[in-house]
């Protein structure tokens, strides 16, 4: 079991319905061999370059695990759908990297704590 | 960019080098798009490794330019 996420971008214009059975496909992908841990909706961005003429994106990050296999059931479907201007998967570091960064978000918490006393 | 005697990713471990946080990457950017060098900096050579696996990443993503005109 491996932890990834994957970044995609969709045309801004995109049909409410097109974009959820997208969604639905991606989930459907993730689930055939891994599970989903979350997704999270970044809205619209503007694009530091053109993509494919279009000057805005939607963002949409999914956190998922399973073996490697995942990965490229996920990306076929995102590589066939003409709604996805661009799509990254990063591996998720090790489970100590996580931990150390989970230090790192309580030191930040406790950081915050103290400004407000 | 000021001269600081620590890299300030070592002296500071909340900030983090991510591809989902260009606002922090554009910080070792020059407005040209290109990743500033460790000498400028002032980053140890892990964080700037970070650093450039993480400002193409965002590239990538159209997170930051390639070449901003």
């Amino acid at each position: 079991m491996r932890h990834y996420e994957t970044v995609f971008i969709l045309r801004s214009q995109i049909a409410a319905e097109s974009r959820k059975t997208l969604t639905d496909r991606v989930q459907k992908a993730i689930e055939s061999s891994g599970q989903l841990i979350q997704t999270q909706d970044w809205g619209v961005k503007n694009l530091a370059y053109p993509i494919e003429k279009q000057g805005k994106g939607i963002y949409c990050h999914i956190e998922y695990q399973g073996s490697s296999e995942v990965v490229g059931q996920v990306e076929r479907v995102l590589r066939y759908d003409e709604g996805v201007l661009r799509y990254l998967t990063v591996k998720v570091e090790k489970e100590q990297e996580i931990s150390q960064k989970n230090k790192a978000a309580e030191v930040r918490e406790e950081g915050s704590a103290d400004v407000q006393i | 960019m000021s001269r600081s005697k620590r890299c300030r990713f070592c002296a500071n471990p909340v900030m983090r080098l991510d591809y989902k946080e260009p606002k922090i990457l554009q910080m070792f950017v020059t407005d040209k798009g290109k990743i500033v060098p460790r000498r400028m900096s002032g980053i140890c050579a892990k964080h700037q490794r970070f650093l450039n696996t993480e400002v193409r990443r965002a590239r990538i993503l159209a997170l930051l330019p390639f070449a901003a005109s």
